[in-house]
């Protein structure tokens, strides 16, 4: 699935300016399906990244699997999401030997320029009040075995 | 490399090349960066000198290498620390209690060993999760409903053992009393089945708990008396039908009768579903998670905003004047259609007794629910569905100007009574107002244990030493407050394990002596999680 597909379901604001994230670059993408994204972020990767594969997060148990196929078919995603998704999803992504090595980020609705920082390796989301911005960042498989490999039969 | 106690570098060093040997050197980990995955991102003593943080990790594959690295810790006297998924984020995660142990990471032991439909069980190792049980049912169209905690990432035998507890009926919430027969290495090597699983080709050993002989189970929760390395589970068939079905009552004093009454339909297993309790006039329904519900009064408003606290006479008082109910009720009902009208009719019949009392029944509805209801809803764990939807419930607050980056539970058990809950509202609430604690006017009890309520009260955890250490005091202050009227918790953080056991205290810390006597017999080395839940051999004392 590329991002552009998911145009109809991503339930887009229209507040806010056609700002690229600046970290994101055309790598397979996490899209966070617990908010109501801002518009240039389909506008960023429809026009420049339509064929990157893409997802879009869903915290429950469909999106779970989902999810752990699309890191076990990776080795690096970026993201685009709230702070308490990827709180979970750097939890998740560690059992399958991923670690977060960039993030920014800036207000949900796009309305001021990114804020925060870029580094080369940027340790653990910790939760804090930057919770309600949206966050860009990038997760790659680490040299460490992945814990889970999916499920096992007995 | 961080070592532990007690423990030489040489003979560290050594015990590690056994334990790759024996795993495959991949599933050692010693990196700080891999290690910094073991930290408890909630703890209490972050970045402080009590942090307990782990020396080493292994990942064993199966129960088979469990007993060997067992064997290998006792001959080096290593103490180590088995997580089946580490996510009881809360109360602990996956840190050990024990600075410097090795961590056992189970989590590449995630296989259903068996799932049986006809009699309701599943038979499953620690990595297995509430995701991925439930996804398995889903993808085999199994007859079968699980009971999940909030959030459904964790270790379904890792939440049992851990004293965990879900949301749908009364039989299944308490997880480690639905468990049925557990797997566990013991510490120096043997492995034991209990249970109906003592005997060689037993057929019943998901099929009856008592098994032959005192039921051993019971020390294998919350305790550091080997590692499991399986476990039974009873699994319910899926509901027909499902609704919900809120009872208002008007006056403060009503909460007494309320939930006598209530209490009486859940002994007589009239009431099964997990029922919430609320208050209309803070104008929430249930579960304030479920958001929504009247606008508050202004008069009512003033009352609940009064910095010295709330005045529950005045609340009352303003409460009635404003024709709002001072309690609500939500109840969780299951079954085929006519048991849940035959429910709900039992309970308006018993409720009708309080003056005043109003009722309304949702509509009832056949289930499965669509795919689209059932992603509109917040909380899905009422339908047997685990999720990670709780922490989408806002962002992370401040306190004391410092980021909040998670909390510590304070988790006392109180009488299943009206007063009980009254008091505890009031003298918790007054704790909170002296450490300016985040806390809502009124926090109500929960009826999630089958006769007692759960008063669970969350703490921030910051980062900063001078905050953690100020949550700290109130959080030994609310023990100091509970304890003296009887109420104890029933499960805490690393961090508070020695107080909290203190507190169980009668005739001596007699229960604390009998769990010593017992680890000084099956771990004389103290090598299995020593500190866990405060017990450790007699060389750690």
């Amino acid at each position: 699935m590329t991002a552009a597909a998911w145009a109809p379901a991503l339930g887009l604001s229209s507040r806010g300016p056609e700002v690229a994230p600046p970290l994101v670059a055309a790598m397979p993408l996490l899209l966070d399906g617990t908010i109501t994204l801002p518009q240039w972020t389909l506008a960023y990767f429809q026009s420049r990244h339509s064929a990157i594969p893409a997802l879009r997060v869903e915290l429950d148990a469909d999106g779970f699997v989902a999810l752990r196929h699309f890191l076990e078919t990776h080795t690096a995603v970026a993201g685009i999401s709230s702070g308490a998704t990827l709180f979970c999803l750097e939890r998740i992504a560690w059992d399958q030997g991923f670690r977060l090595t960039n993030r920014q980020h800036q207000p949900i609705d796009g309305t001021a320029k990114a804020v925060g920082h870029a580094a080369s390796r940027v340790g653990h989301y910790r939760p804090s009040r930057t919770d309600g911005l949206l966050h860009h960042w990038v997760m790659r498989k680490s040299g460490s075995a992945p814990l889970l490999q999916g499920p096992r039969e007995a | 490399m961080k070592l532990p106690p007690h423990v030489t570098q040489a003979d560290f060093t050594a015990a590690l090349r056994e334990f790759a040997r024996i795993v495959g050197p991949e599933w050692v980990f010693t990196s700080d960066e891999d290690l910094e995955l073991y930290r408890d991102s909630y703890s209490i003593l972050w970045d402080e000198g009590e942090e307990r943080t782990a020396a080493a990790a292994v990942a064993p594959d199966n129960a088979e290498q469990v007993v060997e690295l067992v064997k290998v810790a006792n001959r080096y006297r290593i103490p180590i620390y088995p997580i089946s998924t580490g996510k009881n984020l809360g109360y602990g995660g996956a840190a050990p209690a024990t600075a410097g142990s090795v961590v056992f990471d189970l989590k590449r032991m995630n296989r259903i060993l068996e799932i049986n439909e006809r009699h309701g069980y599943v038979l499953l190792e620690p990595g297995v999760s509430y995701f991925d049980l439930y996804n398995h049912i889903q993808a085999k169209g199994l007859k079968l409903w699980i009971d999940v905690p909030s959030p459904g990432w964790g270790s379904v035998l890792g939440n049992a053992l851990d004293g965990g507890v879900g949301v749908t009926l009364a039989p299944y919430r308490n997880h480690f009393e639905a468990q049925c027969g557990l797997e566990v290495v013991l510490p120096n090597g043997t492995m034991m089945r209990t249970g109906m699983g003592a005997l060689p080709g037993a057929k019943t050993w998901q099929q009856f708990k008592p098994g032959f002989g005192p039921r051993v189970d019971g020390l294998f929760k919350q305790s550091n008396y080997g590692v499991v390395t399986k476990m039974g589970l009873w699994l319910m068939p899926p509901p027909e039908c499902y609704t919900t079905g809120v009872v208002e009552v008007p006056r403060y004093n009503d909460l007494i009768p309320l939930v006598d009454i209530i209490g009486r339909l859940e002994q007589t297993k009239t009431v099964q579903g997990l029922w919430s309790l609320s208050s209309p006039i803070t104008g929430t329904i249930a579960d304030a998670a479920h958001g929504g519900g009247p606008k508050i009064e202004p008069a009512i408003l003033e009352v609940l905003n009064a910095p010295t606290g709330v005045d529950m006479g005045k609340l009352d008082a303003a409460a009635h004047t404003a024709g709002v109910a001072f309690w609500g009720c939500e109840f969780n009902l299951y079954g085929p259609r006519k048991l849940i009208q035959a429910q709900w009719e039992c309970i308006c019949d018993a409720l009708s007794a309080i003056p005043g009392a109003k009722f309304r029944l949702n509509d009832i509805r056949t289930l499965p629910l669509p795919p689209e209801e059932l992603a509109s809803r917040f909380d899905v764990g009422p339908l047997g569905i685990p999720s990670l939807r709780t922490f989408s419930l806002g962002p992370m607050i401040s306190y004391e100007g410092e980021d909040v980056t998670g909390h510590v539970f304070f988790s006392p058990v109180i009488p299943r009574t009206g007063e009980a809950a009254m008091e505890a509202m009031e003298v918790f609430a007054k704790i909170a107002r002296k450490y300016h604690l985040p806390y809502p006017p009124l926090q109500f009890p929960s009826a999630i244990f089958e006769r007692a309520f759960l008063f669970a009260v969350g703490l921030p955890v910051t980062r900063s030493p001078t905050v953690n250490a100020r949550i700290r005091e109130a959080f030994k202050e609310l023990v100091a407050i509970a304890t003296a009227r009887g109420w104890g918790e029933y499960r805490t953080a690393p961090a508070f394990y020695d107080l909290i056991m203190g507190t169980y205290s009668y005739n001596d810390h007699a229960l604390r002596g009998f769990l010593e006597t017992i680890k000084d017999a099956v771990d004389p080395n103290g090598i299995m999680s020593p500190g866990r839940y405060a017990i450790r051999s007699r060389h750690q004392r």
